[in-house]
């Protein structure tokens, strides 16, 4: 029999080309991985409900498995704004993962509300193309956020024999509710607790007798939210004659939440001239405004130094205090002592040399970057709109304003975003963005509290507590700057 | 249908419109072989009366008694002839030997063209002078294969030149020899109509002869030289009208459209001042629509049999497209040569000139940069009497006003030069000539800038105008001593030898004096003898030498096999006295297969020769005095008084080690000619290594030199160019119609094999760098961060994490740049940076057009490259990133939510996603273009117009007509150059090379 060779051509030809296609679907897939079980993915997440907080992160974990080989695995919730593929192949290159345990971080926005609930899908894809879903319920209803002090009593509080009372002020605030606040005092079988009923601010104000007689106690303030979640503040009370305070300040506020909405600067920091005598420069820029001098930083409790208005004399006690009015815009030296109560105010005018900032006049370095205009700005950083670091007039630099009625007053106005930090040094520019002199830095305790010229330490970093308008001053006669909150937004 | 019959069918139509003259004259047109040649082209010279020879090489022409015939046929010489009483002429036309006989210069030389072993362009004059330019490198742009020419458009600019690829660090330009006188790297100076021909010697076997400085190749010009007959004068004028590409820029509106919606955009409120009702338009207050540019030209030359004699006297004036600036040369040119008797002749080339020029402003990026929402002037109320105070400072940016600063401008230089090359040449015995040359090149120059002092703002302002004058004096020279033997042995064996001894020194001395606070701007008191303060003086000289041995054996068999060998020993003063001393040989070969026996009877190839050369050259670019320690003044500032004490301090590190750095290269080529030399093609393959290559290394400190930061010079470097270059021609004629086509195309690929040991950044852009040449890489490649695309949404934007959820941009909003993580490690960082652009082309095309048609003629060049990449700078600068105006339409091109398929990212005053300040290929565009280089349209009038007399030629020509390109900014050729060659490919948006029509005429008589 003969075969005839050409009759058989066609169907050779399609049998070798049906063994080739049989051959790349049995050994391969997307990537010629080869097929080892064919089966789908595993996956074993570690719960199927999360219960999260707006702005707060959390974590879903779990366990994935496949015989063939991980090819991807995809988080996907429209209403999470997430649509995240894991591609292993590419981040592991070469190395074929068989196990992968999941672990990927979200945080939740922040108009998240205890009504929020999305599911979650998890999606893994092997090697091989086969997929295996799984679905995690998120709900906003979380609360891990632990209430804060927004206003806590000073770590040193002093309470004077001649008025034995502890006059308390705190504000507290929670993200979501808050539910108690207790007053511990154990040295005076104090245990006081105010039930707050789920709101989300408040201010403590309490006043407690104290014995008359010198001592030393501890107090407490614990503050939980709806979570029973808990944050406490420890204070020393001391209870003695009137100390001579290593540090003094001049309050040119009202208000006691002024004196923590600054970055910093306020309350104003004074000169501690001899035993319980004190020397304040300070500059009134309006009119009338009223002064005061305390020994602690955030309040004007427990102690408080102002006119006594049935003495004419200073007194210490922060309810019978009143202000000291400045009638005239200028500068005020104002000395007193803190036991007699006496106190003297005087206008003077200072000796500093004055700067003329307005572009007539010129520096020359001899450093040969030739004459350059006199100018102060603020060379740091987290400055809004200009180069970290720089003095460069024409790279942006942070140049301030002059003021036109105090030439010895420099200041600026920016915007700074909550939890934005900012520090500087307050500089000559210079257009090769050196650092020439005159330069002010800081003099190293830890709320920048007064200015060295040419000297000093860096600054300590400041945190914008909360999105607004700020204003910068710094008086190079006084050698005292501040920002202080304008307007929030 | 045969070619034949076509032909034949024509001729005889031709013929038969002929207005019959006075006689009739018939012949035949044969070849050496007696072989009939069809399609020859009789005419009668002068006229446009021709005809065509038929299947029989016959032809038949009425034609005056007193005409003369001229035969022509592709590959073969042209014939002219008489007719007189004759009705019958016969012609035999011979081999033109396709211009192989063509003598073309080679170092202390020249030879046959046939004779070539190794890889030389050579290009005539005639053609340079079809583009009028300041620079004639500028005309040899696309003429050339392997020679990279970018061109910079300002007035006085000087192009970029590569030959063949870059091996060095130290500068790329190639030496400049003209008529034996190195004249240093810038060839502005020359009339561009004063040069009879150029050679290019790209390849070490050519160019070893000029050993110490060829590593960079070597153009070697030779100026026109007078001719044995009757005075001929030549008169050339061309007047050209240049413009520039507008850059549109954004109007009032639309800047503050933009200016605004950065700082909305995050959630700021716009501090804008001014008022959109104010436009000016910058571009106009600053750049003329038209610049004029002129080159006039008078030659002539002539000679008798004793004396030879050539001259001209040229000018050229270019103005700058802003409002100031001019550059301006008078140039003149003498030469002549006289032959005292059989032995001794001698001549000299003599050749002075002017060269003026007011300095043009470098505005392009303020221009395009300042707010146009602010007036030129303040308004008049707030006017002083220092009319340079009364401009208006940018109300929203940091801008310069650049009409102020073009105001303000006063700085320029004037130049005398003088070229002269007397020689005396000897020839006692056939074949032997012994020549000694002199050369004098000096240049005395004159620059003086003043600063006025003006108040426009606190930041735009200068308060001590001062004046600076520079006189420099450049005075080099040279002697040359060569003696030149070729003889020819039993008629096959061809021998030429040379052997020399040369002198150079090269002399610089400059004198610098300043001040400042000079009474007031008055034009009359610009000078530093004015000031009142500060008066400052300086000066130096330097000098550097060079002494040279040369020698040459250059031998052929039959014309058929090619031996060339070299070689240059150099001494120079810049290296110590252990390693003064280099040598520098070559080697190269050829092989010309159609002089074989085995190829005698084929009739497809006209020539095929076969090239292939070796040798080293050498690089001496480097300081004066590298090799030794120098000790200089420095200040230092004591107390806080800030009293200034002037000591003495290490000023630079020598090494006594320091020896030359060569480049080793070697070349094989073909050179091809078919179809009756209608066709050519020359193709060469090449490779150039540097070794020892001199780089800048950072103080050894255990040297004991207390100098932290300083450098010394080591031989520490090695690079690599390699590539190829092809080029095409095709010339040929129908009829009166003659016609040729070129194509050349070339690629060199530039790798850095070795460096000092760190990278090399150049470019810098925002705190980075732009351009990372590192060991193993190709040079001056773009680094920096891969983009893809823009953000669209929330969801995008928070899902761009690691694989555990780490934002890997926590700034990042919908409308910002996504940056890749390469490396996958989750991080966001340098790690991740990698190539992202090379500013060299894969493939340089040169096409080059010309036709002839009786009396008219048509040139038309084209250059382009293809595959290299621009770092477009301006695509940020001029996309509201600051306060900078922006390009028209951007606001439209930028990413907002109802705009989200934009190409451009979102408007944003803090860019904290940095967007527009990390390097990243979002500024990367392909720099690719295509250009008309030259698109000229002649026509030269019949002499019998002029009773046979005269010659005019009128021609409308235009220079950069058009350019086919992807490339956003403005020139893609300015773009490409950078700053180096190590910084090459950045654009920085310097002048661009202007559309230019020019408008001619030639008169010879």
């Amino acid at each position: 029999m003969t075969i005839n060779i050409l009759n058989l051509k066609q169907p050779l030809l399609w049998a070798f080309v049906a063994l080739i296609g049989m051959t790349f679907q049995s050994c391969s897939s997307d990537d010629d991985f080869p097929t080892v079980d064919g089966q789908a993915p595993t996956i074993a997440l570690t719960t199927d409900q999360i219960h999260a907080e707006p702005g707060r992160s959390f974590n879903i974990t779990g366990t994935v498995k496949d015989a063939d080989g991980i090819k991807s695995i995809r988080l996907k919730n429209e209403g999470m704004l997430l649509d995240k593929t894991i591609n292993l192949l590419e981040i592991y290159g070469d190395s074929l993962l068989h196990e992968y345990n999941l672990d990927y971080a979200y945080t939740p926005a922040n108009d998240w509300t205890d009504d929020s609930n999305f599911p979650l899908e998890v999606t893994v894809e092997d090697v091989v193309g086969n997929t295996t879903s799984a679905t995690l319920t998120v709900k906003g209803d979380g609360d891990f956020t632990f209430p804060t002090f927004t206003s806590a009593p000073s770590s040193e509080l002093t309470v004077l024999l001649q008025n034995p009372k502890l006059t308390l002020n705190a504000s507290v605030s929670d993200n979501k509710k808050l539910q108690s606040i207790v007053v511990d005092i154990p040295g005076l079988n104090i245990k006081d607790s105010v039930l707050l009923n789920g709101v989300k601010e408040y201010a403590l104000k309490k006043q407690y007798d104290v014995p008359a007689k010198e001592a030393s106690y501890v107090m407490t303030l614990r503050v939980y939210d709806g979570m029973k979640n808990m944050t406490s503040t420890t204070s020393v009370i001391k209870v003695s004659e009137l100390p001579d305070f290593e540090k003094m300040y001049l309050a040119d506020v009202s208000d006691a939440a002024a004196l923590t909405s600054d970055l910093y600067g306020v309350p104003m920091l004074i000169e501690h001239t001899g035993k319980y005598q004190y020397t304040a420069h300070y500059y009134n820029q309006k009119a009338g405004t009223g002064i005061r001098f305390i020994p602690q930083m955030t309040d004007f409790n427990p102690i408080c130094f102002g006119v006594d208005e049935n003495t004419g004399l200073l007194t210490s006690n922060p309810t019978e205090a009143k202000e000291i009015i400045l009638d005239e815009v200028g500068y005020y030296e104002i000395t007193f002592n803190t036991i007699s109560g006496d106190y003297n105010v005087k206008r003077y005018t200072p000796t500093t040399v004055k700067m003329t900032l307005n572009g007539t006049t010129t520096i020359n370095f001899n450093d040969g970057s030739g004459d350059q205009p006199a100018q102060i700005c603020l060379a740091g950083s987290g400055l809004p709109s200009t180069p970290n670091w720089t003095t460069n007039q024409n790279n942006d630099a942070f140049i301030l304003n002059q003021s036109k009625t105090n030439p010895y007053l420099l200041y600026r106005e920016f915007d700074l975003k909550a939890g934005d930090e900012v520090s500087f040094t307050i500089s000559q520019t210079h257009w090769w963005g050196w650092w020439p002199e005159p330069y002010w830095r800081f003099d190293g305790s830890d709320n920048n509290e007064k200015n060295v010229k040419n000297g000093g330490e860096n600054m300590k970093s400041v945190k914008a507590p909360v999105t607004g308008t700020y204003r910068f001053e710094f008086d190079y006669a006084l050698l005292r700057s501040r920002i202080i909150l304008v307007k929030a937004k | 249908m045969n070619k034949k019959y076509i032909l034949a069918a024509m001729a005889t139509s031709f013929a038969l419109t002929i207005n019959a003259q006075s006689v009739k004259v018939t012949g035949t047109v044969v070849d050496s072989n007696n072989e009939p040649i069809i399609g020859a082209f009789v005419k009668v010279k002068g006229t446009s009366n021709g005809a065509v020879t038929d299947m029989d090489g016959k032809y038949v022409i009425n034609a005056d008694k007193n005409a003369i015939l001229e035969v022509s046929y592709v590959g073969m010489a042209n014939q002219s002839v008489k007719i007189g009483d004759r009705s019958q002429i016969n012609f035999t036309l011979k081999d033109d030997a396709n211009d192989l006989n063509e003598v073309v210069v080679i170092g202390y030389g020249q030879v046959k063209k046939g004779d070539l072993t190794s890889s030389i362009s050579a290009i005539k004059g005639e053609k340079l002078e079809k583009l009028s330019t300041g620079n004639v490198m500028n005309a040899l742009q696309g003429q050339v294969n392997g020679v990279q020419i970018s061109g910079a458009g300002g007035p006085g600019s000087s192009p970029r030149v590569i030959i063949r690829g870059v091996t060095t660090v130290n500068g790329s330009d190639p030496l400049y020899v003209v008529d034996g006188m190195p004249v240093g790297t810038n060839i502005n100076f020359l009339n561009q109509n004063d040069i009879e021909s150029m050679q290019v010697l790209k390849d070490a076997s050519a160019s070893a002869i000029y050993g110490t400085r060829a590593s960079n190749g070597v153009v070697l010009i030779t100026t026109k030289k007078g001719k044995k007959g009757e005075a001929k004068f030549n008169v050339t004028a061309t007047v050209g009208l240049q413009t520039l590409k507008k850059q549109k820029m954004a109007d009032s509106q639309e800047y503050k459209q933009v200016f605004d919606a950065r700082y909305t955009n995050d959630g700021n409120v716009s501090p804008f001042k001014g008022s959109t009702d104010v436009y000016t338009d910058w571009w106009n207050e600053c750049i003329n629509d038209i610049a004029v540019q002129q080159n006039y030209d008078l030659a002539f030359s002539g000679g008798t049999d004793k004396l030879i004699y050539s001259g001209s006297i040229g000018y050229y004036k270019q103005d700058s497209q802003y409002k100031v600036g001019q550059w301006q040369k008078l140039s003149a040119r003498f030469s002549t040569e006289y032959l005292f008797n059989k032995i001794v002749k001698a001549g000299i080339d003599f050749t002075p000139r002017y060269e003026q020029w007011d300095d043009t402003p470098g505005l392009m990026g303020a221009i395009m940069s300042m707010d146009p929402t602010t007036p030129v002037m303040l308004d008049k109320s707030e006017w002083t009497s220092n009319p340079y105070s009364n401009y208006a400072r940018s109300h929203n940016n940091q801008e310069w006003n650049p009409v102020a600063s073009m105001a303000r401008m006063d700085s320029g230089a004037s130049e005398y030069g003088l070229l002269a090359t007397p020689y005396l040449s000897l020839n006692p015995i056939k074949g032997l000539t012994i020549k000694s040359q002199f050369g004098l090149n000096a240049r005395f120059r004159r620059t003086d800038n003043f600063n006025v002092n003006f108040f426009i703002d606190n930041l735009e302002q200068n308060q001590n105008n001062n004046a600076t004058r520079k006189m420099e004096n450049w005075v080099d020279w040279n002697w040359t001593n060569t003696v030149n033997y070729m003889t020819t042995i039993n008629k096959k064996h061809n021998l030429n030898l040379m052997g020399g001894y040369t002198m150079e020194r090269f002399q610089d001395y400059w004198a610098q004096a300043y001040s400042e606070n000079i009474p007031n701007n008055d034009a009359t008191l610009r000078y530093p003898s004015s000031g009142t303060k500060n008066p400052a003086a300086s000066g130096t000289d330097s000098f550097t030498s060079l002494i040279s041995y040369l020698g040459r054996v250059m031998y052929n068999y039959n014309e058929k096999y090619y031996l060339t060998a070299a070689v240059r020993i150099d001494g120079s003063s810049k290296f110590s006295k252990d390693n003064k001393w280099a040598t520098f040989p070559s080697i190269s070969g050829a092989w010309r297969l159609t002089g074989e026996e085995f190829m005698k009877n084929q009739k497809v190839f006209d020539d095929i020769k076969i090239r292939a050369g070796w040798g080293k050259v050498g690089n001496q670019n480097i300081d004066n005095s590298a090799y030794l320690s120098s000790i200089g003044t420095t200040d230092y500032v004591f107390g806080s008084a800030a009293n200034r004490v002037v000591g003495s301090t290490v000023s630079g590190i020598g090494n006594s080690n320091l020896k030359w750095e060569t480049v080793e290269d070697w070349n094989v080529g073909l050179d091809l000619a078919v179809l009756q030399s209608r066709l050519k093609v020359t193709a060469d393959y090449f490779q150039k290594t540097s070794h020892d290559m001199l780089m800048k290394k950072d103080n050894l400190l255990i040297l004991g030199y207390p100098m932290w930061n300083g450098q010394m010079w080591e031989n520490v470097g090695k690079m690599k160019a390699t590539g190829w270059e092809l080029g095409i021609n095709w010339n040929d004629q129908i009829q009166d119609f003659t016609y040729g086509v070129g194509l050349n195309l070339s690629q060199v690929k530039n790798k850095a094999i070795k460096l000092n040991g760190d990278y090399i950044w150049t470019g810098g852009f925002s705190g980075d760098y732009i351009v990372r040449n590192a060991e193993g890489e190709s040079l001056s490649q773009f680094y920096g961060y891969v983009t893809d695309g823009i953000f669209q949404n929330e969801t995008e934007v928070k899902s761009y994490t690691n694989e555990h959820g780490k934002p890997l941009q926590a700034n990042a909003q919908p409308g910002d740049l996504r940056f890749v993580d390469l490396n996958h490690d989750g991080v966001i960082d340098a790690n991740d940076k990698t190539h992202i652009g090379n500013p060299f082309p894969d493939l340089m095309i040169g096409f080059n057009l010309n036709a002839a048609w009786r009396g008219f003629d048509l040139i038309a060049n084209f250059y382009g490259t293809i595959g290299n990449d621009v770092f477009n700078l301006n695509k940020g600068r001029y996309a509201g990133t600051d306060g900078q105006n922006v390009y028209a339409g951007t606001y439209n091109k930028t990413w907002r939510a109802d705009n989200t398929g934009a190409e451009f990212p979102r408007l944003s005053v803090n860019d904290s996603n940095m967007n527009y300040k990390r390097v990243s290929d979002f500024f990367v565009e392909d720099g690719s273009y295509f250009r008309c280089k030259l698109l000229q349209i002649g026509y030269t009038m019949p002499k019998k117009w002029f009773n046979n007399k005269m010659s005019l030629r009128l021609s409308v020509s235009a220079q950069n007509l058009f350019t086919i390109t992807k490339y956003s900014g403005a020139d893609p050729e300015t773009a490409s150059m950078g700053r180096s060659v190590t910084e090459a490919g950045i654009d920085y948006n310097g002048y661009p090379n202007p559309r230019t029509v020019l408008f001619g005429l030639n008169l010879s008589f």
